[in-house]
């Protein structure tokens, strides 16, 4: 499978949003959800990344209904494959993606799905009588992933929807644990495994810009200046990963995929 | 090399058969032998009983993989496998900056590399080594000697005879190379090839930043013993330099990091005092922040058996007791004027019983994430 790429945008910011990413899209863009996705969708076709992740990054069940309310409004004018990604809190996203599944009318990209609210969120998938996928995320272990998989698919998930997420740090924050799991996946499906032949996606750039070196101003000038720091450190990560196995990278700077092509080759 | 219990297979004793511990390699059983032999403490030709396919087999277990390549203390190759899941990656990727002499600024882009340094996980890392290129008939004794007291491997034209090399220039060679990489270190690791034997080292000639740290985290991952850099960019080396460290940590040590009181920034009686559990991950999240603050502080790592902080506390292993007992042993914390205790947002349950356990100190619940540290410190004060 040729790499594909996704860009994340996120249902409100504050200040602790990137500078770098602020600049890029552009302060007033950043603080409305429907005209970012607007823009975000233009680049990406522009670019040739494949799906834009739209990140509901919410705090409270008060706040499911407008983010119902805008998803509906931007699905009726995506013309690109969406990526519906909940706050990896497992209660609130129990109660939160079902709500947007709801809203849905074709079909999408679910994430993440976790052991916890697995049943619920699948189960709404399934009545939604839509095609969607889901994104089935565990935490760095081979055998949890396994399990969810195989659980899902018993729940009525066909193979072809699911794709897995084994939650991967990025470079200086554990990295290493993510790129040895996907290797070894990929090692197993070669060896016939076929409950763990599905796609692979990491949140390359979300996980990146957790990262001090990726956000912050406050270094010495050995690191570098700020924006070639936060496109490397998402470059660094991102690359590695591909490289272990990864078929879909999520990236948060335009940049990072329209670079990565220029190695992987595209997607359309 | 093959196992003791593989050996002896082959051996009289393992068949109970004439010759059985004739002991004529010195060794009082077969057995000893076997084990003699397998740890390499012995060689094969002392036994006048081993079958010629026992011979091949050793011979062949004992041929190198990967020569190693070794400067001034720093080895690069020597690699044994081709995914670091399966045991370890050994000699981490030798980073070295190309200084071509023949050019008249050449001792402004030296300095500029010498300078660089960056602290990863309180580990300092500058560059391994100058490439010295373009040295003909240049009188440069002076300056391999400077290099050399500066801490740098000096690498030549002539040395590069002991590494297999490789060039590339743009980003869309990178798929390629990756390739040929891949099945140089295939050749190496698993046939024991010995034309590829040789430890690999590549030119990055590229000069577009990005498409040096994506080239350059190929290589890192995909086996390139050396890089030679033409073109420096102090932001792309630094995390080059941080995914090297991941991509060659030993995936078999425990996750997990010593329990004891660490210290950043030198820390004295004013200092903060924060407690976390001993789960890798969570010890360098909440260390990166502290050895970010302004400020210095202690650090107090319980003995959770590398469990990060929710894991333990369901698990019971960070408890009031637990915590307590690893505050009140360690001297240094005594010196503390202002006795208070940071503990993780996720332990907030705790605080009252902690609290009991020290009534010295004032035990605060602190952040649920290590990145909310320094905005949390700056408002409330502590």
């Amino acid at each position: 499978m040729l790499k594909e790429f996704a860009l994340e945008i996120q249902y409100k910011v504050d200040d602790t949003y990137p500078n770098v990413l602020r600049d890029y899209w552009g302060n007033d863009i950043v603080s409305d959800f429907y005209s970012w996705f607007l823009k975000a969708q233009d680049v990406a076709q522009n670019i040739g990344v494949k799906y834009i992740a739209l990140g509901f990054n919410i705090e409270d069940e008060a706040e499911i209904e407008d983010c119902a309310k805008v998803l509906s409004k931007i699905e009726k004018v995506a013309e690109i494959q969406l990526i519906i990604k909940g706050t990896a809190n497992k209660n609130l996203d129990s109660a939160l993606l079902p709500a947007l599944i709801s809203v849905l009318e074709k079909p999408q990209i679910i994430a993440p799905v976790q052991d916890d609210n697995d049943e619920v969120i699948v189960e709404a998938i399934l009545a939604s009588g839509v095609n969607h996928k889901a994104i089935l995320r565990t935490p760095i272990d081979i055998n949890l992933t396994k399990e969810l998989n195989i659980l899902s698919m018993d729940r009525g998930l066909k193979k072809e929807n699911i794709i897995i997420d084994p939650d991967t740090g990025c470079i200086g924050y554990g990295i290493d644990y993510g790129y040895s799991i996907i290797e070894r996946i990929k090692q197993a499906v070669l060896a016939g495994d076929e409950t763990l032949n599905t796609p692979i996606v990491v949140f390359s750039g979300y996980e990146s810009y957790k990262a001090k070196e990726a956000k912050s101003t406050d270094f010495s000038s050995s690191w570098g200046d700020n924006l070639t720091r936060s496109l490397a450190w998402e470059i660094s990560t991102t690359t590695a990963l591909l490289l272990a196995g990864a078929d879909i990278a999520v990236s948060c700077h335009p940049d990072v995929p329209k670079k990565l092509m220029e190695l992987f080759g595209g997607s359309n | 090399m093959l196992g003791a219990m593989e050996i002896f297979k082959y051996l009289p004793a393992s068949k109970k058969a004439e010759n059985s511990n004739c002991k004529a390699c010195g060794c009082p059983t077969c057995m000893m032998f076997s084990l003699k032999l397998s740890k390499g403490q012995i060689t094969i030709d002392k036994c006048p009983h081993t079958p010629l396919e026992l011979v091949e087999k050793v011979s062949e277990a004992v041929k190198i993989q990967q020569k190693t390549v070794e400067f001034g203390g720093k080895k690069f190759g020597g690699e044994k496998v081709m995914f670091r899941h399966e045991k370890t990656f050994i000699n981490p990727t030798g980073f070295f900056a190309s200084i071509d002499v023949s050019e008249p600024d050449y001792l402004e882009k030296y300095i500029r590399i010498r300078n660089f340094e960056i602290e990863v996980i309180g580990r300092a890392f500058k560059f391994d080594g100058i490439y010295i290129k373009n040295s003909e008939n240049l009188p440069i004794d002076n300056f391999i000697s400077q290099v050399r007291n500066d801490g740098f491997i000096p690498l030549q034209e002539s040395d590069l005879g002991l590494f297999q090399t490789f060039e590339i220039t743009s980003i869309a060679e990178t798929s390629k190379l990756i390739e040929k990489l891949t099945n140089v270190r295939y050749e190496a690791v698993v046939n024991r090839n010995e034309t590829y034997s040789d430890p690999i080292l590549t030119f990055v000639n590229a000069q577009n930043p990005l498409d040096i740290c994506a080239i350059g985290s190929s290589l890192v991952c995909k086996y390139s013993s050396v890089i030679v850099f033409d073109c420096v960019d102090e932001a792309v080396v630094s995390s080059l330099v941080t995914l090297r460290l991941n991509i060659f940590t030993d995936p078999e040590l425990p996750l997990k990091v010593d329990s004891k009181v660490y210290e950043f920034n030198n820390p004295n009686e004013n200092s903060l005092v924060f407690l976390t559990t001993n789960f890798a991950l969570t010890y360098f999240a909440v260390a990166n922040e502290l050895s970010q603050l302004k400020r210095s502080s202690y650090l107090v790592v319980t003995p959770s058996e590398g469990m990060s902080v929710l894991t333990a506390w369901s698990a019971e292993k960070i408890t009031a007791q637990i915590a307590s007992k690893i505050v009140r042993e360690s001297k240094v914390l005594e010196t503390i004027k202002n006795k208070k205790l940071i503990i993780p947002g996720y332990l907030a349950d705790l605080q009252e019983e902690l609290q009991e356990e020290l009534p010295e100190w004032e035990v605060i619940i602190g952040t649920k994430e290590a990145y909310q540290i320094p905005a949390a410190v700056r408002e409330y004060n502590w």
